[in-house]
């Protein structure tokens, strides 16, 4: 049986655009992986420092970005200091001066007292190892070449252990570089909390099941489980992006398991010799 | 006024390049091919910037003005890699991978078998039972349940990949909930790439419907 599949291309745009023209507004269940990030940050008192690792590029920003910005939002929120930076893919630096320059309009925070963006560095493992001994170093100047020395948002920090918390938030493996050579070195010290899109989610959940990292955030869904509970919706009169998007998820969600069981249906109905042939 | 008219100039070209690659689920057309090279070339550009401002400049150039001539070193070494467009001397390159690998493989191996194997391993070997022996109805605590389903999946698991005895009798059985659990981890992987996949096209979509189209349908 031949059937076109544009046909199927278009009603997943269908499928995927209703939504967002007509919201569903269905509710959102947090998970304990997504609190096994939220927690640690939301207990951090005032002033604590905050490395928030942009380690993807913008193919997955639809992913990612809402995750970013909802993590970012709690630190400023909590009167956090943040600093931003990339080690693995090269295009995280722009994305992470994007997001943050975004996200700090509005909680009128500073390029430099609140929150800086170190750039990209590449060496992949190095940069953690080096980063380990002395930031400085590794890190001569931000990503807009000023020295570190010059930006208040640095005072106290000159290694990775006088982080209050990491959260890596990644589209390939590099929070295993974050574990093996940041937490390994300083288990007493370094925590790490990672979000990253939902096909390596399930590879992220044996160093949370060893206790290497705090939590994770998984995907569009677990973005959206952040915006709940950052009461992202109240403070900011909609829904948040990540949120926004589950509408349209769980739609296409049923049309595709719609497909699953017409297309075993069909599958098992057309005669064996037939099905052979084709 | 500029920076606005900078921004809508910047949604309109995203705009239509969405569509000119998305036009490749039709079928394979000029606007497609025209927005990948673009794409192509766009990537190339970025990643040479980058490579020359934040590897190049800070590394190389920076240090040899500050009369640090010990990164003439590696620069040597990284010159070496291009002998592998000469054929005659491509076995120069030979040398700086040597290097690169023998020190990558000597840091990055005791750390991996540290937080890798060490610390997944011992965090297998947990007690299997620590409810309450003398009440029947609290032995287990479903701690203990995942416990005993992880020591299940990583012992069944090993053994579907044991190949040096016949997997016959008892050994055919534990291979085979072995295989349960390798497809219920499919599954879950594949039900996990469903989602991002589809949430990479709600980006998109929502973009072209809300950020490009948005204004002139009253969608914010």
């Amino acid at each position: 049986m031949k059937f076109d599949r544009r046909i199927i291309y278009l009603f997943v745009v269908i499928a995927i655009a209703l939504p967002i023209i007509f919201p569903l507004n269905l509710k959102v269940k947090t998970t304990k992986e997504v609190l096994g990030v939220y927690d640690p940050i939301e207990k951090l008192p005032e002033g604590s420092k905050v490395l928030l690792v942009y380690d993807y590029e913008p193919s997955s920003g639809p992913e990612l970005d809402p995750m970013a910005s909802a993590v970012l939002s709690h630190c400023f929120e909590k009167k956090l200091k943040v600093v931003g930076m990339c080690m693995w893919i090269n295009t995280g630096a722009a994305i992470a001066e994007k997001n943050m320059t975004q996200v700090a309009k509005m909680y009128n925070k500073v390029n430099g007292t609140d929150y800086v963006n170190l750039g990209y560095k590449s060496g992949g493992y190095a940069v953690v190892l080096g980063m380990g001994d002395n930031i400085r170093e590794t890190y001569p100047m931000d990503y807009h070449r000023r020295k570190l020395d010059e930006l208040p948002v640095m005072k106290g920090i000159n290694q990775l252990r006088d982080f209050d918390y990491i959260v890596v938030i990644h589209d390939d493996s590099s929070v295993f570089s974050w574990i093996n050579y940041g937490y390994e070195r300083y288990p007493d010290r370094v925590r790490i909390g990672t979000g990253c899109t939902a096909v390596m989610a399930t590879g992220n959940y044996p160093p949370l099941q060893a206790k290497q990292i705090t939590g994770i955030i998984g995907g569009l869904k677990g973005a959206s489980e952040y915006e709940k509970l950052i009461d992202y919706k109240r403070k900011h009169g909609k829904s948040g992006p990540a949120t926004a998007g589950m509408d349209s998820q769980s739609v296409i969600h049923m049309f595709i398991i719609l497909l699953i069981v017409l297309g075993n249906i069909m599958y098992f109905t057309v005669d064996k010799k037939k099905r052979n042939n084709d | 006024m500029a920076l606005i008219g900078n921004e809508t100039i910047g949604i309109w070209i995203a705009a239509i390049l969405t569509l000119a690659i998305y036009s490749f689920l039709y079928k394979d057309n000029p606007a497609y091919k025209f927005a990948e090279h673009i794409f192509v070339g766009m990537t190339a550009g970025y990643t040479l910037c980058i490579a020359y401002y934040n590897v190049l400049q800070p590394n190389l150039i920076n240090e040899l003005s500050e009369h640090n001539y010990w990164v003439l070193i590696p620069a040597f070494l990284g010159l070496l890699m291009f002998s592998r467009f000469f054929s005659n001397i491509a076995w120069i390159s030979r040398i700086p991978i040597s290097f690169v690998i023998g020190v990558g493989a000597g840091i990055s191996i005791p750390y991996s078998v540290q937080g890798s194997l060490m610390k997944q391993s011992s965090s297998t070997i947990t007690p299997l039972i620590t409810g309450n022996m003398s009440d029947i109805w609290h032995i287990f605590t479903f701690a203990d349940i995942s416990n005993i389903l992880i020591l299940l999946g990583v012992v069944s698991v090993l053994f579907y990949f044991f190949f040096s005895i016949e997997q016959n009798k008892g050994l055919k059985y534990l291979s085979k909930i072995g295989i349960i659990y390798l497809m219920i981890f499919f599954g879950a992987s594949f039900g996990y790439t469903v989602m991002g996949r589809v949430s990479l096209v709600i980006g998109r979509i929502r973009f072209l419907l809300v950020d490009w189209l948005g204004p002139f349908i009253g969608l914010s």
